[in-house]
């Protein structure tokens, strides 16, 4: 094995590069990178770095005097797979060939207006300001535009949504609107965490547009963005609006490469992350069995696992780790660990909604604790995060 | 040295945050039942480690899955980058004393004591 060829130098890529390392591999390694920089930590967009209370340098996820000895080519994007022959494509025509490649390019934000399907523009300056949230350079962006007396109109009530409302209240936004497609914040973890993180938000004095499905941006008299319309008519104006609509796996550029893909674009792999011999997929961008993509630790372990993979195909881990996600709003910490489908009965454990400092556990039908939720209960959560892993399934050899 | 705390203070595989110190330790006792000190505040952002998950030497922050040898005081993993603080500790009649390492922490952003 002489060349790891991994696309994506986010926290997927960044991380399979290390663990490689770790675990001893000492060929080549090259991370291609779409963006200029060097690897970063996206969590801290819609909070610290948005605050300003970190600076771009606290962001990297390199530790200093770390030695990787990878080559990097940041700012030059793949363009193209070429499956059996292992080989990258770019722009200017370059190939890259390798003995393994690993696919982390991620995810790419859901965007009000479609840059390529409208002629709107997408871009601060004129009107209201768009926004979305997903490199230093979009957060660089809306901090600019969060100016004291700021009216900010936040469209999707998802975490990345929430956070960036929180902030832009510190900030001095005159008031901030979330427009929120559900009856409530965070629907999907059911009516008492939704009531707690509402009642979180709306006692800071953010307001909450419910049955809001956001259709387009809103404008005046004059043509310009003044807000979001929703699609029943109804309008929320405002001078700056964040879209908080979710993301997508960023692989169109493999559309080429005959890799299966999911109705959403996510490469779908076996359990250890393998999309066909020689071809990993990790984070974001990878549809592993029984994995919902698009949270910050997935990403991390499938990293190492397929790194680990890459050297010793044989070894599985020993256990896995529920599904756990964290946001922090307000300076509250809400964390999540296991899957929901719907059907679960919920209890409050510990804490209470009205503090907004719950403790939820989540039940099956059956009563089998599948989940659980808590805001500013951290031991609670690890101790029940810790005490629901499960063992992992053998590994299959890899296939010739 | 000074004393810190009793050893019947600490349950086995859990954490204790001692705030009588500056910055805030935390004292763990390990189910091989030994005892370790370290600074109480990730080095990545506000969390106690006190709270956090024992288990082969190192302690989890309750928070973003980086873990800190409660030996060395590394991190292991991104998100923290720097090593919390190690402090020297005995135990000695059921007190548990701690001399406490002369080295600058490595607090998070924003967090000052």
């Amino acid at each position: 094995m002489a060349r790891v060829a991994i696309v994506g130098a986010g926290l997927a890529g960044y991380t399979t590069a290390r663990t490689l390392r770790d675990t001893g591999y000492d060929g080549e390694i090259v991370v291609v990178g779409a963006e200029s920089h060097r690897p970063y930590d996206r969590p801290a967009l819609s909070k610290s770095y948005l605050a300003g209370e970190i600076d771009a340098a606290e962001l990297s996820l390199e530790t200093a005097g770390e030695r990787l000895d990878v080559d990097w080519r940041l700012g030059t994007p793949a363009t193209g797979l070429d499956v059996p022959g292992r080989t990258l494509e770019f722009a200017d025509g370059s190939t890259l060939p390798a003995d393994e490649i690993v696919l982390a390019t991620g995810s790419a934000p859901r965007r009000l207006v479609e840059p390529a399907a409208s002629a709107e523009p997408d871009v601060p300056g004129r009107g209201a300001s768009v926004h979305v949230l997903d490199t230093i350079e979009h957060a660089d962006a809306l901090r600019a535009a969060l100016v004291p007396g700021a009216a900010v109109v936040v469209a999707g009530a998802g975490f990345v949504g929430l956070e960036a409302a929180a902030t832009a209240l510190a900030l001095g936004a005159a008031s901030v609107t979330v427009a929120c497609a559900g009856s409530a914040p965070l629907g999907r973890f059911g009516a008492p965490a939704s009531a707690a993180v509402r009642t979180l938000h709306e006692r800071r004095g953010v307001r909450f547009v419910t049955g809001a499905r956001v259709a387009g941006l809103g404008r005046g008299a004059d043509g310009l963005p003044n807000g979001v319309r929703l699609d029943d008519g109804r309008r929320i104006e405002g001078s700056v609006v964040i879209v908080g609509l979710g993301s997508v796996p960023d692989t169109a550029w493999l559309a080429g490469s005959g890799l299966a893909r999911t109705q959403h674009g996510a490469i779908v792999c076996d359990e250890a992350g393998r999309a066909a011999p020689g071809i990993h997929a990790a984070g974001d961008c990878a549809a592993w069995p029984g994995s919902y993509g698009g949270h910050w630790t997935l990403a991390q372990e499938q990293a190492r696992e397929v790194a680990r993979d890459i050297v010793t195909p044989t070894i599985a881990p020993e256990f896995r780790n529920p599904p756990y996600l964290w946001s922090d709003q307000h300076g509250a910490r809400l964390q999540f660990a296991g899957r929901l489908r719907g059907d679960e009965r919920i209890s409050l454990e510990a804490g209470s909604l009205d503090d907004s400092d719950p403790f939820l556990v989540y039940r099956d039908p059956q009563g089998v604790e599948v989940a659980a939720l808590g805001i500013d209960q951290g031991r609670l959560m690890t101790r029940w995060r810790k005490t629901h892993r499960t063992p992992a399934a053998p590994r299959a050899a890899v296939a010739a | 040295m000074q004393r810190i705390c009793s050893l019947s203070d600490l349950t086995e595989d859990e954490g204790i945050r001692v705030e009588s110190v500056t910055p805030p330790i935390a004292v763990f006792l390990t189910s091989e039942g030994q005892v370790h000190a370290i600074d109480d505040t990730c080095t990545h952002q506000n969390a106690s480690l006190a709270e956090g998950w024992l288990e082969d030497g190192c302690i989890e922050c309750p928070l973003h899955d980086s873990r800190f040898s409660l030996r060395t005081g590394a991190a292991d993993a991104p998100p923290a980058k720097l090593p919390v603080r190690v402090h020297r500790v005995r135990v000695d009649e059921g007190e548990v004393y701690v001399e406490l390492s002369s080295e600058a922490p490595n607090l998070p952003p924003g967090v000052v004591y």
